[in-house]
């Protein structure tokens, strides 16, 4: 009687906190440690080229444990072999020469590990590669994703130029070296035993230090128009270490690779880089281009791969505010006594009459080795 | 009555008069006091008269009569008013306002239809107990005939609206039949008088005698039961009758769906439906369910027959379809009748409501998220009606609040939007029914992801005789989506992917005799997908990929027959033969054999042109079920079902993203094939008002699809390089244990179910996880859920959900490696470990506006409250490995107490529909 008399009103009441969370979770995992990885790559440029044997570690404290002891060769399509040598442990090398690295050879890797077991890889192609394009950097700034606020830094880009010749995977090794300085030249060390060197030692308060970037850039022009890139995004260099202090070098290898390698990497950096969304695929198990021989259910982590290598080396002097990292000194309340053995040597601040002050320096304070890096200039540097 | 009697005397103020013995009465006054009229009449009769003395305080009147009933007297007084006075019993008189009473069954006539007057005064007729029976008299009672036919009508009487499903019983015989969607059914019986009950969900039962002399038809009218509705009615039509329910069916009524708490006051029978035994959902945010560990593309999805390929707003956060237009809500997640097909796992079916035949009503709802409003109104009364329903979001304040930055800087909106236009006539119904929603996301101009399904529904419903009826069904639907991708400069790309179908379907049910019961038809389905162009956005480098079109028809003849073998035992046996064609225009590629499908192995190619049929896939489907009684409260029940599917979806990532496309068998992708067999018990503790039931089942489908590893749908138009095909297995038990018709209702319900893919192609490129088995993503154990409702008043109510899962499975990092001096995280085998458990609990209050009969609007409020606990359920775990360092988190969509407030409108009283 009373439904067609319309009126309506609106009246909302919200009130609520509603977020989506990211915390620390460590899961409970049986660890499948001890399992053989082997690396290694053949370049077409002429020189040594490695293999390296690991053995794969608990996530919880992991560490690099080397193999070493395995006997081993790279082996080209046409049967000539190279055997490596253990370099270092767990690094093994072979010297191969230009004669033996056209475009077109193949290789794979054999190697006896120390308990007996033999693993062969697939072979890989070396194919044609274009010169090593333009490398460039801008000033830009990363959102870390846990503090929410942005770090100024630099970030590097290359172009490609390949041609139709050319295959259409890529991937590029990034080799970083930076000058460091330290305040202090060496004057009084004290080991359990006070050094005093006079005069004091300067060579150690300019230092190089080099090292592999520990990422993945892969490109891959399958599904672009031509075989060119413009400004495919590769390292960011924050201002939060010393490397963009003084002088900071990148060393770029392009190195073109078979669409199977590059399946290899991506894999890797897929399942290496999952942010861990809604909508980010799952993680996978990545089978590699190693054989076990002796036991073919146990599986072998890694890769051999060939790859046509264009290196370029590029340097910066950046002009970006730092992050000033500092020298941070600490007190001797009780003289030399204070100074316990994990801290040998521990180097002494001189004062001003001759003598040492009760001052220990911290580490980037004084002889800059201790950060392990080396004080001889590298050849490429200016 | 004698509650009748009781309202009565409780409302009106009593004149009471000593027993007099005229019961005639004359007089003749000029402007006297109506109360002193009336005084007058009690003392010179022996009437006694009730009615509210402030009524008629002022009222003074001119009587003049001779001889004449006070009955008559006091009418002929009030004739011009809105009061009225009823004989109540032969020596009572009752007057009344704006209500009749009516205090005897009207005669009925002996002809052969006879109708029931659905006027609201009748409503104390049809719901009367049914000690005393009212008998109804049909047909003539000359027939020299044994048996006559007898059809029985069922209707709503707020609407005329058919009721589909009701279950008419006869009480001699112990047998059931349901009427069907024209709400009627015809039965052969003996000449003679029959006792009938008929119920449905959420209506009075009806109890009747009918007296059939020959044949002929008789319309029942149902009232809704507007007081004593409990919360949790899941039971009450034929389907859902313990004794009766086919295996692995469940419905859930529109008024459960409004009792369980929702995340942000949001009703979404998808998230109600994980509820039930032996249906999950692998986590906040992820669209899809998965029903008895199948996959969600599995799922069959129709809202009035319109397919519905994305039923989700906002990333599966919301449901896509307005909760006030559902009417019926059916899940088949075991046996699946005849008439459907083309999905593994499940079909949900989804029926909207009719709009009001009588008169114009409005309703609403408005949330923290959205906003809804409903309109009915009848354009030719009981013949034509129309509904208009619309939702919409109307801030994108959440988003701001979720932590993932890439929802954060982002804005969504969503509408839906849907129609309905119903005819009726004698024997026909006709509906007209058209569905649109729409999403839209920017991600903080980086991607946008925008997506719509439509679709178009004309269903003509059809009586052709007492035992034959047809269902005829055009269909349009479409569902589209584009993305913008703007993460790379030279990668950005636009993509806009759209699927069409087209369905016709004719579907018959015949009555044989009273033991056979046939459906038969004929379904065709033309689907039309383009999986679009992955468009090269300006300065992008990007090549332009056509990802191609598939097009595709699908031929289904069926029939089945529901046989009464004996008294206890019913069978469905059913046939559905299915043919699938997927056409050109194509250019399918051939492989290198015992090579993987890849570009690089392509051997041939085959140019198929326009329309030109490339493969042809056959599909006989056997589907069979067997209900056997045990005595009147308990059943078992077994089926097996073969179901075949040639769609797919392409994702692989978690949850469901809102670009997964979807993909039709083709030349390399085979249809995938289901086996499934149910096995149930069910019995009916009425004692103690609980009905209790186990049901186990085993599933195996073949040719399953599952993408490779790390594949990207957007790279390839040749699918058979992404996708491998294997088999998967699902099995499982599914208890549960439900209470109704009280005070404190509620359900129970515990499922123990695996699920596990398999994919071994042979070599290396063809396996997933090295060829060996594998639990699936949705590989959930145990799932127990237990939903309760407290009944405090007719006001107040309280409503509780607690669910606990075990946590899906996952592929977690196992150990570390270095490579180059960078350290990498290896992984386990695929699903080999779990997420932490799921637990929620979540509250709700309902709180009612008051009882008053005469009102312009009701509204409740509904306060909610999602994860009380405040639980931190992890969502998905993860790590990070930057610079050689390697840490994992997990990821938790809402890790709050969310908690709403909805206010909810209508027009008229607490009781109105």
């Amino acid at each position: 009687m009373l439904q067609n008399r319309v009126k309506y009103i609106l009246l909302i009441v919200l009130m609520l906190v509603i977020q989506s969370c990211i915390k620390d979770y460590v899961p409970e995992v049986d660890d499948e440690v001890g399992k053989y990885v082997i690396s290694g790559k053949v370049t077409n440029n002429a020189g040594y080229h490695y293999v390296e044997v690991s053995k794969s570690s608990s996530l919880e404290s992991f560490e690099q444990i080397t193999v070493s002891g395995c006997q081993g060769k790279m082996i080209d399509n046409q049967g000539n072999e190279f055997v490596l040598q253990e370099e270092e442990s767990g690094k093994y090398r072979t010297f191969i020469s230009d004669q033996y690295l056209a475009e077109g050879k193949a290789f794979k890797i054999f190697i006896e590990l120390p308990d007996g077991t033999e693993v062969e890889s697939e072979f890989d192609t070396i194919l044609s590669g274009p010169e090593i394009g333009e490398v460039k950097y801008e000033i830009d700034s990363v959102e870390i994703t846990t503090g929410g606020y942005k770090i100024p830094g630099i970030r590097f880009f290359i172009d490609l130029n390949a041609n139709e010749n050319h295959p259409k995977y890529y991937k590029y090794d990034l080799v970083e070296t930076w000058e460091y300085r330290v305040l202090f030249p060496i004057e009084w060390m004290y080991d359990g035993v006070l050094h005093h060197t006079w005069p004091p030692d300067s060579t150690k308060m300019v230092c190089w230090k080099t090292e592999n970037v520990k990422e993945i850039f892969v490109l891959s022009t399958e599904n672009l128009n031509t075989n060119t890139y413009n400004d495919f995004p590769l390292h960011f260099v924050s201002n939060q270490t010393e490397r963009l202090e003084h002088k900071y070098s990148l060393l770029i290898k392009q190195q073109a690779i078979t669409r199977k390698t590059h399946f290899y990497w991506q894999q890797m950096y897929e399942n290496n880089n999952n942010e861990g969304g809604l909508y980010n695929s799952q993680p996978f198990i990545i089978e590699g281009n190693l054989k076990n021989l002796s036991n073919p259910d146990d599986k072998i982590i890694g890769y051999f791969y060939a790859a046509n290598e264009s290196v370029k080396r590029i340097f910066v002097s950046s002009s970006i505010p730092m992050n000033n990292l500092g020298c941070s000194t600490r007190f001797l309340r009780f003289g030399l006594l204070d100074i316990g053995i994990q801290e040998y040597p521990a180097y002494l601040m001189s004062n001003n009459n001759g003598g040492y002050a009760n001052v220990v320096l911290g580490l980037r304070c004084v002889n800059c080795l201790q950060q392990g890096g080396t004080n001889i200039k590298p050849s490429f540097w200016p | 009555m004698r509650k009748l009697i009781i309202l009565l005397f409780a409302f009106f103020i009593v004149n009471f008069a000593f027993a007099q013995k005229n019961t005639l009465y004359s007089c003749n006054f000029n402007q006297i006091y109506f109360s002193d009229l009336i005084d007058s009449i009690q003392k010179e009769t022996n009437f006694s008269i009730y009615y509210k003395s402030n009524w008629f305080d002022s009222l003074k009147v001119d009587v003049n009569y001779k001889n004449n009933t006070p009955l008559f007297i006091i009418n002929d007084v009030l004739k011009n008013t809105s009061y009225m006075a009823f004989e109540y019993t032969s020596n009572q008189i009752v007057i009344l306002k704006d209500d009749k009473l009516i205090s005897e069954i009207p005669k009925y006539f002996k002809t052969n239809e006879v109708d029931e007057n659905p006027q609201i005064a009748n409503r104390y007729l049809s719901s009367r107990k049914a000690a005393i029976n009212r008998t109804i008299i049909v047909g003539n009672k000359k027939s020299s005939q044994k048996y006559a036919v007898l059809r029985i009508k069922v209707l709503n009487a707020k609407n005329d609206e058919a009721l589909a499903g009701a279950v008419i019983r006869f009480v001699e015989t112990e047998k059931a039949i349901s009427t069907g969607f024209n709400g009627q059914v015809s039965s052969k019986l003996k000449i003679g008088k029959h006792n009938i009950e008929i119920s449905y969900l959420g209506m009075y039962t009806v109890s009747l005698t009918i007296d059939l002399r020959s044949a002929g038809s008789h319309t029942v009218y149902m009232f809704t039961k507007n007081i004593e509705l409990k919360a949790i009615e899941v039971y009450g039509d034929k389907q859902m009758m313990v004794e009766r329910k086919d295996p692995g069916i469940e419905k859930v009524t529109i008024k459960t769906m409004k009792e369980i708490p929702m995340m942000m006051g949001e009703i979404d029978l998808m998230k109600i439906t994980t509820a039930l035994p032996g249906i999950v959902n692998v986590g906040e945010g992820s669209a899809g369910i998965n029903v008895r560990g199948g996959n969600y593309d599995q799922n069959a999805f129709y809202l009035n027959k319109i397919p519905i390929y994305n039923s989700t707003h906002l990333f599966g956060f919301f449901s896509a379809i307005n909760s006030e237009i559902i009417n019926d809500f059916t899940i088949y997640k075991g046996f699946i009748p005849v008439k459907y097909g083309g999905r593994l796992s499940s079909v949900i079916d989804v029926k909207s409501k009719t709009a009001n035949m009588k008169k114009f009503s409005m309703k609403g709802g408005i949330s923290p998220v959205s906003a809804n409003l409903l309109l009915e109104t009848p354009i030719i009364k009981d013949k034509l009606s129309l509904f208009v329903s619309g939702r919409s979001t109307y801030s994108d304040w959440i988003l701001k609040r979720i932590e993932d930055t890439d929802i954060s800087n982002s804005q969504a909106n969503f509408y839906d939007f849907s129609t309905s236009a119903k005819y009726n006539s004698k024997n026909s119904h006709v509906e007209l029914f058209a569905y649109h929603s729409s999403d839209n996301f920017d991600f903080s101009d980086i991607s946008k992801y925008q997506y719509q399904n439509s679709g178009i529904s004309f269903n003509l419903n059809h009586q052709i005789n007492h035992d034959l009826k047809t269902e005829f069904l055009l269909v349009q639907s479409e569902y589209s989506f584009e993305t913008f991708d703007r993460t790379f400069k030279e990668e950005s790309y636009n993509h806009s992917f759209n699927i069409n179908q087209s369905d016709l379907k004719l579907n018959f049910i015949q009555n044989i005799n009273s033991n056979h019961k046939l459906v038969y038809g004929y379904n065709f389905s033309f689907y039309n997908l383009n999986r679009g162009l992955v468009e090269p956005a300006a300065y992008s480098n990007l090549l332009r990929i056509d990802l191609g079109n598939d097009k595709g028809m699908e031929n289904s003849l069926f029939i089945s027959d529901e046989f009464e073998v004996i008294n206890n035992l019913k069978i469905i046996g059913g046939f559905r033969f299915s043919l699938f064609n997927p056409l050109g225009e194509k250019t399918v590629y051939k492989y290198t054999e015992n090579r993987p499908k890849f570009k690089e192995f392509i051997a041939d190619s085959i140019l198929f042109s326009n329309n030109q049929i490339i493969k042809w896939y056959f599909n006989p489907l056997l589907r069979f079920s067997a209900n056997y009684k045990l005595n009147n409260s308990g059943s078992f029940k077994l089926s097996f079902n073969q179901n075949m599917q040639s769609i797919f979806m392409l994702n692989s990532t978690i949850a469901v993203s809102p670009n997964s496309q979807w993909k039709l068998a083709d030349y390399h992708l085979k249809p995938s094939k289901s086996n499934s067999f149910s096995l149930g018990y069910f019995r009916n503790l009425s004692a103690i008002g609980l009905e209790f039931s186990i049901e186990g089942f085993y599933k195996t489908t073949s040719e399953f699809t599952e993408f490779r590893d790390g594949a990207d749908f957007l790279s390839n138009p040749n699918v058979e390089s992404l996708v491998l095909q294997g088999k998967q297995q699902a099995y499982g038990l599914e208890f549960m244990v439900k209470r109704s018709f009280r005070d404190l209702t509620g359900w129970l319900a515990y499922t123990y179910s695996r699920s596990f893919v398999k994919v071994n192609g042979g070599t290396y490129y063809n396996r997933i996880n090295g060829g060996k088995r594998y639990p699936s993503n949705y590989d959930i154990p145990h799932s127990v859920n237990t939903v309760l409702n407290y009944k405090l008043n007719k006001r107040v109510s309280f409503s509780s959900s607690i669910i606990f899962q075990s946590g899906r499975p996952i592929t977690y990092p196992v150990s570390v490696y270095y490579v180059n001096d960078a350290a990498f995280v290896e992984f386990s085998e695929r699903n080999e470990y779990r997420i932490p458990n799921y637990f929620r609990m979540d509250l709700s209050m309902t709180i009612e506006g008051n009882l008053k009969r005469d009102k312009l609007i009701h509204s409740s409020w509904v306060f909610n409250v999602y994860n009380v606990t405040s639980r931190d359920n992890p969502y998905s775990v993860f790590h990070r490995s930057s610079k050689g360092k390697i840490s994992t988190y997990q990821y938790s969509v809402i890790s709050v107490p969310v908690f709403t407030i909805s206010w909810i409108f209508k027009l008229g009283n607490y009781a109105s529909e």
